[in-house]
């Protein structure tokens, strides 16, 4: 008996194909990546060829999809994309026969830091704008995929002709890769879509809509517990397949264990959670049964983090950890299914956005939690009456104050600089727009 | 002086039985003798064919995304099997028919095996004297690689510890490599530890080379190569030394090193 081979990639082939994305971009074959695009003489021997570019000069990785079943697929354009005003090379897209139908892939890659900003502006850029008829979206993701569509039109007919089109990425690589599935998706084409510690990408329903369109069965989302991108940005924005009951909502427990860890977003660990000989995408669900999803991430972080941020800090880290967790436990009670999936820092800008004070005057136990939460932050509140929504801005602005510097500890070597300030500064600035 | 404790204490370690030490070496050698062969079987990877064990048989090949596979080794078959779960047994193979099988080992990998989402052999290597090396892949649940030493005379299972791929050679993960010394004498390599340079960018801090042969079937430790003197690029044989080439990643470009160990009192 065999597994048949069906329209769907392989987690081997996505995973590959998320991590050679990155081939695209000018040396990287060689670890010395520097700005524009690779030529695609030296992509293809990268992707389909033999790929032993990067082995040869050592350290490199050895993606080629040469030896599996997609090792006859033809290579054929790589295109560039923009990431705040910085041209480079962004993806490739590949075509092949499988299964009697014509098939295309479209690579994006993710973030690279260590050359430029751009691409972590691209991240960092919370603000939103419009998405066709899918609602509003991720800025800097949107903006990327304005100029990647550019480089997309000239392979458009190949694309159109196409029977299925999967759209694969790794962390914007990812983010990109959804809004190019919804792109396609919109004008009737079947994609699936592939992404890898995702950011989330669309707000207010927008991924409700992406969903609807591609087909939630369409939809691979691989994420590690304790990948500090999957949680970028914050609420309102989600994941597509982010409910902890959709199927393809692959959340595997994170390498490092109990740290919430830049290297949990290596592609490279998400090649090593999702390989293994002849693992199937139904072998790579059940490991998501091992997650605890009871919305604890950032308290489990902050319990238990060894980035040791000071012996003071890690006091008001661990009283605020339990404080989310008591949110959490509330705000499931009192109903708000739209939580599941969320983060603490999530939670308190829902209770910020959603005017949840009101609800608190009408429940104890909510209101003794936001009292002790006023507490720990030293608001004064004295009654129901003075919890107003700037209360509880003041008491998010404690908890960013505490988060800040274990925060920055664990995505500097992504950043080189303050990112997840920016990021939790930006869902602030939101939520309090959303209730003005 | 104190500026020393804060520096790197990747030091390498060299088995005392050696009574040698690793010395450096200016150049690779010109040229090294090829590898002899071995003087026990080997493994071969064939698929099973109509079912699980024991009622399934080895097929002649591995055909594409079989349901179950295994790792053929003078009677004893190291089987994966796919669906419904993804388990790694092992059987003793009927005497009269090789294709077929006649029962389970009843040698564990792991106490907590039952706990284990799920486990795979991913690499299986022949050992003198009727024992395998198996990389074994498993989820408990987080992706965890293990090497284990399966004795099929003692129906017992060694297990080394988890290990790193060799983070050098990049994708796809190698885990282990191998040297045959003698006919009867297999150098094995393999990599823990590891620390993270940057985004996708990982060193392994120690590699391990150990020596299976009659003499020391339970394997002889012969090196820890701390990254303080590299991880391993080639390595080679001539007479009774080792020449081992090294490079440190951690270092632009790699600090790279020769080194070369007698090893005669362990041959």
């Amino acid at each position: 008996m065999s597994t048949p081979i069906n329209e769907y990639l392989t987690p081997q082939e996505a995973s590959y194909i998320a991590h050679n994305a990155y081939f695209t971009l000018k040396d990287w074959i060689s670890g010395q990546p520097t700005i524009g695009m690779e030529t695609r003489a030296n992509v293809r021997k990268m992707v389909t060829g033999d790929g032993l570019g990067a082995a040869a000069q050592g350290g490199g990785a050895n993606t080629s999809l040469k030896p599996t079943e997609l090792g006859g697929a033809h290579l054929d354009r790589v295109f560039a994309g923009s990431t705040a005003g910085v041209t480079t090379g962004f993806g490739y897209v590949l075509s092949f026969n499988r299964a009697g139908s014509k098939q295309v892939v479209i690579a994006t890659r993710g973030t690279r830091a260590e050359h430029s900003k751009a691409d972590l502006l691209t991240d960092l850029r919370a603000s939103m704008t419009g998405f066709g008829d899918f609602g509003l979206v991720h800025q800097g993701f949107r903006n990327t995929f304005d100029s990647v569509k550019i480089g997309l039109t000239r392979d458009d007919r190949r694309i159109m002709d196409a029977d299925v089109v999967h759209c694969v990425g790794h962390s914007l690589g990812g983010a990109v890769a959804t809004l190019v599935a919804a792109h396609f998706s919109s004008r009737g084409k079947a994609v699936k879509l592939y992404t890898f510690g995702c950011p989330r990408v669309g707000a207010l329903g927008a991924q409700s809509a992406m969903e609807q369109s591609l087909g939630k069965h369409n939809i691979f989302r691989v994420s590690h517990d304790l990948d500090p991108v999957t949680m970028v940005g914050p609420y309102p924005y989600g994941h597509l397949n982010g409910q902890p009951d959709d199927a393809n909502n692959m959340m595997l427990v994170s390498p490092t264990g109990q740290l919430l860890s830049v290297a949990n977003h290596d592609m490279t660990e998400y090649v090593r959670s999702v390989g293994g000989t002849e693992m199937n995408w139904q072998a790579v669900r059940g490991l998501g049964g091992a997650v605890e999803r009871d919305n604890a991430v950032l308290a489990r972080w902050l319990l238990r983090s060894s980035d040791n941020p000071g012996w003071l800090t890690q006091r008001a880290a661990q009283g605020l950890s339990y404080l989310m967790k008591a949110f959490s436990h509330l705000l499931k009670q009192l109903g708000f299914v739209t939580i599941a999936g969320l983060t603490g820092i999530d939670l308190f800008c829902v209770v910020l956005a959603s005017n949840m004070t009101k609800i608190a005057e009408m429940n104890s136990q909510l209101m003794d939690c936001i009292l002790q939460a006023a507490r720990w932050a030293r608001v004064v509140v004295s009654n129901a009456a003075q919890l107003t929504a700037t209360v509880i801005r003041a008491i998010l602005n404690a908890m960013f104050s505490v988060l800040r510097p274990i925060a920055v500890n664990a995505l500097q070597s992504v950043g080189r600089g303050t990112p997840l300030p920016l990021l939790i500064g930006g869902a602030t600035a939101l939520a309090g727009a959303l209730i003005g | 002086m104190i500026f020393g404790l804060f520096k790197s204490k990747l030091a390498s370690t060299v088995s005392p039985q050696l009574g040698a030490s690793l010395v450096r070496e200016s150049a690779w050698p010109a040229s090294l003798p090829a590898a002899p062969a071995a003087a026990y079987p080997q493994v071969r990877n064939v698929s099973i064919d109509g079912g699980l064990p024991p009622a399934g048989t080895l097929a002649a090949a591995r055909a594409e995304h079989p349901a179950a596979e295994a790792f053929v080794i003078d009677g004893l078959a190291v089987v994966n099997t796919y669906e419904p779960e993804r388990r790694t047994q092992l059987w003793q193979l009927d005497a009269r028919d090789a294709r077929r099988f006649d029962k389970q080992r009843s040698a564990a990998f792991d106490p907590a095996q039952a706990k284990w989402l799920m486990y795979s052999a991913e690499t299986v290597l022949a050992l003198p004297g009727r024992q395998v090396l198996i990389q074994l892949k498993y989820h408990r649940p987080q992706a965890t690689d293990g090497l284990f030493v399966y004795d099929a005379e003692a129906d017992r299972v060694r297990s080394f510890g988890n290990v790193e791929p060799d983070w050098s050679r990049g994708l796809p993960f190698r885990f282990i490599d191998s040297l045959q010394l003698r006919p009867d004498a297999l150098l094995v390599r393999y990599q823990t530890e590891k620390e993270r340079l940057g985004p996708q960018r990982y060193v392994n801090h120690y590699e391990h080379l150990v020596l299976f042969s009659p003499r020391h079937r339970d394997g002889l430790e012969l090196v820890k190569l701390g990254l303080d003197d590299g991880s391993v690029r080639r390595w080679g044989l001539s007479g009774s030394k080792l020449w081992l080439q090294t490079a440190d990643d951690r270092a632009s470009p790699p600090r790279e090193a020769v080194w070369s160990l007698d090893l005669a009192r362990a041959l």
